[in-house]
């Protein structure tokens, strides 16, 4: 049987994992391959490194890092953040990583994904969608967050799929860095609407929110930062939990 | 010892081949038919898609030459998948080293088949020595082999397919080893025990 993946989710700036609420305040938390490594030994099914470099420099050297990581790690790992053409793509592909995650230039050029699809196969294509729960139902952000799309979350993920996204991850940024738990109905709503896997992201704080985002929300996946890196619960805490209650996870 | 690892199209490597080289390998990555057939074993990595695949390896000679190998071959994911007769991805023509059709999962909910799968084997091999009877693994594919009497190890997504095949000295995994923690590098470590003796 298919087990339920946990993801930790690392923030790369300039090489390194940093933390910090909304880019500023960057604390440094250590070397991408080491913290990697010892999360792959905390239990963690997959792993995805977001770069938060703005700079060309800060690209290279993320992209050296993934090479090292890919050297190193033996569980799969997603990268993603500043992605916008089919070189990059390319290019952190043959760096080493196993999927690569398309959020804002999907959004301006969704032929990237199809494109991403056709060279590379749907396997490695992954849809970030960032959504926000408003009057109106569930929008599409951009820019990380910070610039608003006339996109409907829902309809972009079925568009995301057809289009060649083999995997999609939903972050409600709403519940974002909240611990709140996820948001289940958004996540629920996707899974039922697209045919490929989906992760959810944003508001992971107790165990509780992990069963939940599987039992009710029928993620595929769940993801979380905050929680993982401030030692509050292990991957590997969180999949005993999950097996004590009935979901199949790999232990 | 000397390994080789098949270059082609589309082919990210970087994982298997520092998987290899950190189990004492000397890893031969080449597209040269030359260079390869030098090596005690070889591996053929997958990803990518099957048809440009095909047709860069029938370019270098290297596809027409395969089957003659006569010794431990390794075959992961579409590199397994080209082993058999032909594959419905393409559509492209196989090695026809197995007797198997590659068909799109046909009761699968949700494609790909992405995530930690139980591999079960069914038959005793040298490949499981250290491994126990069943175990988690990293798939991330659409397409899958049918149950056969080459099926050593299989696994289930809405219906049965074959997860771990042999044929003689040529061996297949649908998984990614290089991707299977502890586990993965156990059958690795098998594997290149097999191109010692």
């Amino acid at each position: 049987m298919l087990t339920r993946r946990i993801i930790p989710c690392l923030d790369v700036h300039e090489g390194r994992v940093v933390k910090g609420v909304q880019f500023v305040n960057l604390r440094d938390m250590g070397d991408p391959v080491e913290l990697g490594l010892i999360y792959e030994a905390l239990g963690a099914d997959e792993l995805v490194y977001l770069d938060i470099s703005a700079s060309v420099e800060g690209r290279r050297t993320f992209t050296r890092a993934v090479e090292r990581i890919a050297s190193r790690l033996r569980i799969p790992f997603t990268v993603g953040g500043g992605v916008s053409t089919v070189e990059d793509i390319r290019r952190l592909l043959e760096a080493g990583a196993d999927k690569v995650s398309l959020n804002t230039a999907a959004v301006l050029q969704p032929a990237l994904l199809s494109e991403g699809a056709a060279l590379f196969g749907r396997q490695c294509v992954v849809l970030a969608v960032d959504a926000l729960a408003e009057r109106d139902g569930y929008r599409v952000y951009i820019r990380g967050g910070r610039e608003k799309t006339e996109l409907e979350a829902f309809s972009w993920c079925r568009a995301g799929e057809v289009l060649g996204a083999g995997e999609i991850l939903l972050t409600a940024i709403g519940r974002d860095g909240t611990r709140q738990g996820f948001d289940i109905y958004l996540t629920k709503k996707v899974v039922e609407a697209v045919n490929v896997p989906v992760i959810a992201s944003g508001g992971a704080g107790r165990l509780e929110h992990f069963l939940e985002v599987f039992t009710e929300g029928k993620a595929d996946a769940a993801l979380a930062a905050g929680l993982f890196h401030e030692g509050t619960l292990t991957p590997q805490q969180v999949k005993l939990f999950l097996k004590d209650r009935g979901i199949a996870v790999r232990l | 010892m000397k390994v080789g690892v098949i270059a082609y199209t589309g082919g990210n490597v970087r994982s298997i081949r520092s998987a290899l080289e950190e189990l004492g390998a000397e890893v031969v990555y080449s597209d040269q038919l030359r260079m390869l057939r030098e090596c005690a074993g070889l591996v053929f990595p997958g990803v990518g898609a099957a048809l440009p695949a095909v047709h860069d390896l029938r370019s270098r000679g290297i596809w027409d030459w395969l089957p003659q190998w006569d010794r431990p071959f390794l075959g992961i994911c579409l590199g397994m998948q080209l082993l058999g007769r032909e594959t419905e991805e393409g559509p492209a023509p196989g090695l026809g080293i197995f007797p198997f059709h590659i068909q799109l999962f046909r009761a699968a909910v949700r494609l790909p088949h992405i995530g930690w799968n139980l591999v079960r084997w069914t038959q005793k091999d040298p490949l499981q020595e250290g491994l126990p009877e069943s175990f988690y693994a990293y798939f991330v594919h659409s397409y899958r082999a049918e149950i056969g009497e080459y099926t050593i190890g299989m696994s289930e997504y809405g219906e049965a397919f074959s997860s771990v095949v042999r044929n003689g000295l040529f061996w297949g995994t649908q998984f990614h080893p290089e991707k299977s923690g502890n586990e993965g590098m156990q059958l690795l470590r098998n594997f290149l025990k097999l191109c010692k003796s």
